[in-house]
């Protein structure tokens, strides 16, 4: 009987991995032609000179800033040296508590005023302080209590007066053509109301005056294995779901949206660690339940860098906070699972991410113990028990591999002669024991928020 | 049956699969790359031959022979470039001013004439380009069947082109087709239209005549708002539409065609039930700095929408001593908005 139950555990997911598999593989060949076009669109159509239209509206960055005194004059300077001539900067300081108002305040010059903030998204946090710059006056800085990062970007978008919003962390650096580039993406469609960005890893480039002046592959292995996890999570993950109704999540620190889409839906939800997630649910459900036309796309070219996290610890509380945020927010908007009203989304986009992105983790969590239990109980050989593995561990090389090939045809980032050596190297390894530490981190998380809450 | 054995043989065949693609991407991604850069240094150094080529031109004052042009120069994204760079630079002599219809006519319109049916979007996006700088109502119909194509650059660059052959077919596509996006991606399309000629405006305005959807009529109005005023007048119809695009992009073409005589028909709006329609009137009547309607803008300080009422109070500032004291009696918390009349942002497209 115990041995009937194991064969059918193995069963399941030896289909699950089949099933999942293919529809990765489906991913990566629309990936890879979306971003060679979304390439040449831009190198062939001269999209900065177009975006330099006196036509196109202006953008406002939202900045929510917390205790980020180390980058955040690098941060805010990379905004201001946007290609796109309309930009407006909005950094809304949480309440740090190191010297990070004081320096932007010292840096770009700025003065408190008594300015005025409507309320389009109720119950955000008290404001203390507005202030704006006679050097800088494309810049506001608003200073609130300590709540978190979803109730600043709502404080954002009540201070915000354009039609575009662009939400971007304190933490990162956008390279000149990334605002042109989301602009270009978003006024191409015919009812685009978000598109997201490439999030690249940036702790070992050379950063001076708000500008990367070398690009560089980390050299330290955790930032590295997460240089190749971000290259796949963009280009393939992302890319690959813009042939369909658009993924379910764009990274914060690189989305442009519609500001009346997130007024509408009513701004980003302050208690969940992932609103980033959360907001693009929402908005893909207001839509479909409104029957209004729209697109959530993903601009290749769009690119900013950000910082990420340096040694294991760090990984496993930034890794353990997404999984909480992204078990919160598919549990918020659960109604849309299978429902035809929802479309694609209902019936591909939210099962994908549900049963792979997110409990996938806790499914290969159980497939380690069932296959090596299965081995002990002679229901699996050794040989079949290693090659499960290796076929596991080739298939991830296969995505990295593909991806990174997609970056080298197209973006040639990490293109150096001393980078390339590094990502094959982290490319081959990340399967082999960082997989694991992520999914031990990501299955802990999930078991805790659900007998815990948090 | 051994399900095992077959899971194994499975298995087996997939992880041979795995290495053998994974092989062929790493080698792949090398010859890719190296082909990739040295067809990039080929049309580089084309590009530069096609210039040294103009520029031999235009040293030893002689005309442009096509015959004299290689085969393998014959690349509209080596050769249209290189034209391009010279017409700007070279706009006032006298030798490239003469010769640059005969590079047209002679090699880049025959290139474009055959690569507007393309498989490739490049090259329909390069074929465009030349026919915008060549207009020839020979070219209308590639032109006309470009404006449906699905890549957004061909489409956005098929709009110059209709326009300067003045296609009806075409303007018309590109009417229908505009009506289905939404008011944001329209502006750069409906940029291409900026000052177009009285043969387009023609157009534009006998579909307005027949068009009977609220979106393509709204279209119309707007391109109608691109050209110089003209004679025709807003259908008072479309003023009271139950569609609010049509409403707003009515009433912003009768402002901007009667300007002044517009006025009553603005403060009307700002009892509009759509917030965007009472937006723009606010928006419009500070345009036009009308001293009369202080009053009535004043009584949008208490809009239920904040766009409506951030927009009144900025609109208040710019009358100067009189609107900022009405506005301090109104509503002195909007009276502490910075304002400043250069960064008017508040959805100020309308």
């Amino acid at each position: 009987m115990v041995l009937k139950i194991f064969y059918i555990l193995n069963l399941l997911i030896l289909w699950y991995l089949i099933i999942f598999s293919a529809g990765y593989i489906a991913l990566l060949l629309m990936s890879i032609r979306d971003v060679f076009l979304r390439f040449y669109e831009v190198k062939v159509g001269d999209v900065l000179a177009l975006m330099k239209n006196k036509a196109l509206p202006p953008v406002t960055v939202v900045m929510p800033v917390y205790n980020e005194e180390k980058m955040i004059i690098d941060s805010i300077k990379s905004i201001l040296q946007s290609d796109y001539s309309k930009v407006q900067l909005i950094a809304v300081n949480d309440g740090s508590t190191d010297k990070t108002l004081q320096l932007i305040i010292d840096t770009f010059g700025m003065r408190k005023i008594n300015g005025f903030v409507p309320d389009f998204i109720q119950n955000t946090g008290k404001i203390i302080g507005y202030y704006i710059s006679d050097t800088y006056p494309n810049i506001t800085v608003i200073d609130k209590e300590h709540r978190s990062r979803g109730d600043s970007l709502n404080v954002g978008i009540n201070a915000c007066r354009t039609p575009l919003m662009m939400t971007v962390d304190a933490d990162s650096i956008i390279d000149p053509s990334a605002i042109s580039e989301l602009v270009f993406y978003m006024m191409t469609r015919e009812h685009a109301v978000a598109v997201g960005g490439t999030v690249l890893v940036l702790n070992a480039n050379e950063v001076k005056d708000g500008r990367v002046i070398k690009e560089t592959f980390p050299t330290r292995y955790v930032p590295g294995v997460q240089a190749i996890e971000y290259l796949r999570s963009f280009l393939f993950n992302r890319a690959g779901w813009n042939h369909s109704s658009g993924a379910l999540c764009h990274s914060g620190t690189a989305t442009l949206l519609e500001h009346k889409a997130l007024v509408d839906v009513g701004g980003y939800d302050p208690k969940n660690p992932s609103d980033d997630f959360e907001i693009i649910l929402r908005l893909h459900s207001h839509k479909r339940e409104s029957d209004i036309p729209y697109q959530i796309g993903f601009s290749p070219a769009a690119i900013v860098w950000t910082d990420v996290p340096a040694t294991l610890k760090e990984y496993w509380h930034q890794r353990a906070m997404w999984q909480r945020g992204m078990i919160q927010s598919l549990g918020s908007h659960k109604y849309m699972l299978f429902n035809a009203k929802y479309g694609a989304v209902g019936f591909f986009n939210y099962p994908f991410y549900l049963l792979c992105e997110t409990y996938g983790p806790v499914v290969e969590f159980t497939a380690y113990f069932l296959v090596i239990l299965s081995w002990f109980l002679g229901i699996f050989t050794l040989y079949y028990v290693l090659l499960l593995f290796f076929v596991c561990l080739f298939f991830v090389t296969l995505l990295s591999v593909a991806t990174v090939f997609m970056n080298i045809i197209t973006y040639n980032k990490y293109a150096g002669l001393s980078d390339i050596p590094r990502v094959l190297l982290y490319v081959l390894t990340e399967p082999v024991g960082f997989r694991q530490y992520s999914v031990v981190c990501r299955t802990w998380a999930t078991i805790k928020y659900l007998f815990t809450g948090k | 049956m051994d399900y095992l054995g077959i899971a194994i043989t499975i298995v087996e065949y997939v992880f041979i699969i795995e290495l053998i693609l994974i092989a062929i991407i790493l080698m792949s991604t090398y010859f890719l790359k190296s082909w990739s850069n040295k067809r990039e240094a080929r049309r580089l150094k084309t590009t530069s031959n096609i210039e040294k080529h103009f520029q031999e031109v235009i040293d030893k004052n002689k005309a442009y022979n096509d015959k004299s042009l290689p085969n393998d120069w014959r690349q509209a994204r080596t050769l249209f470039p290189a034209f391009l760079k010279y017409d700007s630079q070279f706009t006032k002599n006298k030798t490239w001013t003469d010769n640059r219809m005969n590079i047209l006519n002679q090699t880049l319109l025959p290139i474009a004439r055959k690569t507007s049916v393309s498989k490739s979007w490049i090259k329909r996006f390069f074929a465009l380009e030349t026919f915008t700088l060549a207009p020839n109502k020979q070219d209308e119909a590639a032109i006309v069947k470009l404006t449906k194509d699905k890549i957004p650059l061909v489409f956005l660059h098929s709009i110059p082109a209709a326009i300067k052959v003045e296609s009806a077919t075409g303007i018309n596509n590109i009417i229908t087709r505009l009506a289905k996006y939404s008011w944001m991606p329209q502006l750069l399309y409906l940029e291409s239209f900026r000052n177009a000629s009285q043969g387009v405006r023609h157009i534009v305005e006998q579909r307005l005549q027949i068009a009977k959807e609220p979106k393509v009529r709204a279209v119309c109005y707007k391109i109608l708002a691109e050209l110089p005023p003209g004679t025709l007048k807003v259908d008072p119809a479309d003023l009271k539409s139950a569609d609010f695009e049509l409403r707003l992009a009515a009433l912003k073409y009768m402002t901007y065609v009667e300007k002044d005589k517009a006025i009553t028909q603005l403060i009307e709006a700002l009892k509009d039930p759509h917030w965007e329609i009472r937006l723009a009137a606010v928006h419009r009547l500070g345009y036009l700095k009308a001293d009369a309607a202080i009053d009535a803008i004043a009584n949008t300080l208490n809009d239920p929408d904040w766009s409506v009422k951030i927009s009144a109070a900025e609109t208040l500032k710019s009358f100067g001593a009189k609107g900022n004291a009405v506005l301090r009696a109104k509503s002195p918390e909007l009276a502490d908005i910075p304002y400043d009349p250069s960064k008017r942002l508040t959805h100020a497209l309308w």
